[in-house]
């Protein structure tokens, strides 16, 4: 065949494939090119609904961060301090991200049901769906199944977490592996996503048309579902690799650097920031070790930093460029932290009152809805639940809340109807 | 009267409604004192049950010393209290002795000076006169965790976040030696995300030639705070280990002394059961303990009275259920009680005929 010359392809179909195992539906993939210049970005803005999911794996605990009650029973040792809100406290612990205050949506009033991890974080992450006999996708998927354009040709669901990388097809759950996550392990493109040395633009075409001639016979008499998939896969590596100087960390400023922090979830979240620059329509960012069950007051104080400037610093950065005006900001866990500090100096789960962070596309920006008691033992005001929340989220993004899925002659409604209303004094 | 460790017994409970952090016996030998989560220092007559409370610090009371008839307090709002222990009467305060929490002093022999440490990463002095600043100490990379005097008055030590102990003078600008306790401290996912142990308590030997530098090793995880309890006892004269005692057990070494003849006793709250905090007791030399409690309380701070043959350990009690969620009937927070134990056979109490 011309163009596969004497060269020894060194990546193999199946070494760039086992990063992207699952594949994906088809979505053309050509990429909207490096950074948005102003003219494009204008117009970006004007059109497209993103979505930033900060996910605090483990549980963060409310009292060290959202909804400080200090010196009172169990508040614990640290202080609340002012925010940029009159009259609302974070903690000490929130020391910057207390001066974004005035873009946040904070929602105090969490009830929720799930106190597990293996059951809680698959439950809220799919907004607690109606049981249906089917597995609902996780929101991300759901968010890029409504919202992705087929113009926007990057993947529409990005995972940037610590460890490694890969393609889960599972977040996808009934909307099948095109609306999988691709995970970028540590913020970095996966093995093998440049091309060997010597591979020339011409050669590269003459595989590519092979390949795809091959499919194309291949998929002639057989079910298109997972031959679109397969394609997909190759696409998505053709075009991540097409976009590697987005993970090029050489190319961020020094000044961005020090400003989100060299720390893992800083280098994470200033990624993100670069992705939604890009367009990539659901960004999530995944911090663990938030679970802390003993020795809590030593570990917040070295977690909440980690979290709280880079955090600050996005929020900030979405707002001077324009871009929370169409971009959600979400921060949440499974559950908040029990109230009850326990023998070893720690707090537990406790999904019975706590809070969610957001901001941007939709909301009322510099809000608290609801809040606990003195105690932070129960909701005070009126609670809310997970599938409130994504009533609110969907809403916020323009998204009809009371949408459905088709699934096999089945209609599923996106949101459970039993939590058909929006969080009160949320939305802008 | 000797003590003797394997005749230590319980002599009394003594209870308060939340958890305590630290306890120090009084000079005199008649009170015993505890630091509180609930912001007050509790005082308790050893011949009574009802304790006194000191009222004014705004945060947990973490770290407490003696000199005379003075008792210095420190909180985890950076606040440096000091108190006439006898009537609880306040001398003097220092609202911000540390930028953040202090997590640890230590009152000269002379009564004369009390150094500080903190999340500030700082090791201060002060005057207890009148609180007075009277140095400053900058070396650590890392949260202070602990200090302690050296009985000679003129040295002390301050240990941190990352297991370097490092000894300073009054007026020294730098410190005179450093000690590797890096083994008390571990980053148990290799990426700088969690870091887990530190030196959570120091002490010398009564006659000054030993250190022992007390915490948890080999951390599996920043969740449970999972590791083994560690204490490292170092050569004070040519600053080189002498032995590691590790009891094989899931914890952290939360109180740490020595006795008179050189007995080191140590006590650790336990890493998973309420119950499953212990007491040992180790001779001057070989790494087996001589005699140990198993299953008493967790334990947050070990002090031994001036007579030498009693012992208080601020203890965790628990009330109500541990755990996720919340379940029907009331939610009390867990409390705490100062366990006072003798090192002796009880008198014996028969008369002869």
């Amino acid at each position: 065949m011309s163009g596969c010359g004497t060269m020894t392809h060194r990546i193999s179909r199946r070494r760039l494939l086992g990063a992207f195992a699952g594949g994906m539906a088809g979505v053309q993939m050509a990429g909207l090119g490096g950074l948005l210049q102003p003219v494009v970005a204008e117009q970006v803005r004007r059109r497209r609904r993103q979505v930033l999911l900060v996910w605090i794996d483990g549980g963060m605990s409310q009292f060290e961060s959202w909804n400080p009650k200090p010196k009172t029973e169990h508040g614990g040792p640290f202080r609340a301090i002012p925010t940029s809100v009159e009259g609302v406290h974070f903690s000490e612990l929130l020391e910057h991200t207390a001066r974004q205050a005035h873009h946040l949506t904070v929602i105090r009033s969490m009830e929720t049901k799930d106190e597990n991890h293996s059951s809680g974080v698959p439950r809220i992450q799919r907004g607690d769906p109606p049981n249906r006999g089917v597995p609902y996708p996780y929101l991300g998927s759901a968010i890029s199944h409504f919202l992705h354009e087929p113009k926007n040709l990057l993947p529409p669901y990005i995972n940037i977490k610590p460890g490694r990388g890969g393609f889960m097809s599972k977040d996808a759950g009934f909307l099948g592996p095109a609306y999988g996550c691709l995970y970028i392990g540590d913020g970095k493109l996966p093995k093998y996503a440049e091309r060997p040395e010597g591979l020339t633009d011409d050669v590269e075409a003459a595989r590519r048309e092979l390949r795809q001639r091959a499919n194309r016979r291949f998929a002639r008499r057989r079910t298109k579902g997972p031959m679109d998939a397969h394609t997909q896969t190759y696409d998505m590596a053709a075009q991540l690799m097409a976009h590697a100087h987005l993970f090029d960390e050489s190319k961020v400023s020094p000044k961005d650097q020090e400003r989100y922090g060299r720390h893992q979830l800083g280098r994470h979240l200033l990624q993100a920031r670069r992705l939604l620059e890009a367009g990539v329509t659901f960004v999530k960012v995944t911090s663990y070790h938030w679970d802390t069950h003993a020795d809590h007051f030593n570990m917040q104080r070295q977690l909440m930093p980690q979290f709280d400037r880079p955090f600050a610093a996005i929020v900030e950065d979405l707002h001077q460029r324009g871009m929370l005006e169409h971009t959600l900001v979400i921060c949440m866990s499974e559950f908040g932290r029990t109230p009850k500090i326990n023998n070893k100096l720690g707090r537990d789960h406790w999904p019975e009152s706590w809070s969610v962070a957001l901001a941007g596309c939709g909301l009322k920006p510099g809000t608290m809805v609801g809040d606990t008691d003195e105690l932070g033992l129960e909701i005070a005001t009126e609670s809310y639940d997970v599938g409130h929340l994504y009533y609110t989220l969907f809403t916020a993004l323009g998204l009809d809340p009371k949408s459905t899925y088709e699934h096999k002659g089945q209609t599923l409604p996106a949101i459970d109807p039993d939590f058909h209303n929006t969080i009160r004094g949320a939305l802008a | 009267m000797k003590a003797d460790p394997t005749k230590t017994r319980e002599l009394a409970q003594l209870k308060h409604e939340r958890q305590l952090l630290v306890c120090r016996f009084s000079p005199c030998g008649q009170f015993v004192f505890a630091g509180s989560i609930d912001n007050r220092v509790l005082r308790w007559d050893l011949e009574a049950e009802k304790p006194v409370a000191l009222e004014g610090h705004e945060s947990w009371v973490a770290a407490m010393g003696f000199a005379e008839d003075r008792l210095a307090t420190a909180d985890l709002w950076g606040s440096l209290r000091v108190w006439q222990y006898a009537d609880g009467k306040p001398l003097w305060t220092v609202e911000n002795a540390h930028d953040g929490w202090v997590r640890g002093l230590s009152v000269s022999p002379d009564g004369k000076m009390v150094v500080t440490c903190g999340t500030d990463k700082m090791v201060r002095a002060w005057s207890m006169a009148d609180g007075k600043a009277a140095g400053e100490f900058a070396a650590h990379e890392d949260d202070v965790f602990s200090v302690a005097f050296h009985a000679d008055g003129e040295s002390f030590v301050s240990g941190d976040q990352l297991g370097v102990v490092h000894q300073w003078e009054m007026g020294s600008e730098r410190p005179v030696r450093t000690f590797d306790a890096s083994a008390l401290f571990t980053d148990p996912y290799d990426d700088d995300s969690a870091r887990v142990g530190g030196v959570r308590r120091m002490a010398f030997s009564r006659d000054g030639t030993r250190l022992a530098c007390g915490g948890m090793t080999n951390a599996e995880s920043a969740t449970f705070a999972k590791a083994k309890a560690l204490v490292m006892e170092l050569d004070w004269e040519d600053g080189t280990k002498r032995r590691d005692l590790a009891p094989k057990f899931d914890g952290t070494i939360k109180g740490l002394d020595y006795l008179e003849d050189g007995t080191l006793v140590a006590a650790a709250e336990g890493a998973v059961n309420a119950n499953a905090g212990q007491l040992w007791f180790w001779p001057p030399d070989g790494t087996e303990p001589l005699h140990a409690l198993p299953k008493v309380k967790n334990v947050r701070d070990l002090a031994v009275h001036p007579d030498g043959l009693r012992l208080a350990l601020a203890c965790f009690e628990p009330r109500g259920r541990i755990g996720n969620g919340r379940r029907a009937g009331e939610y009390l927070s867990h409390a705490g009680s100062v366990r006072v134990y003798e090192m002796a056979e009880p008198p014996n109490t028969d008369e002869k005929k």
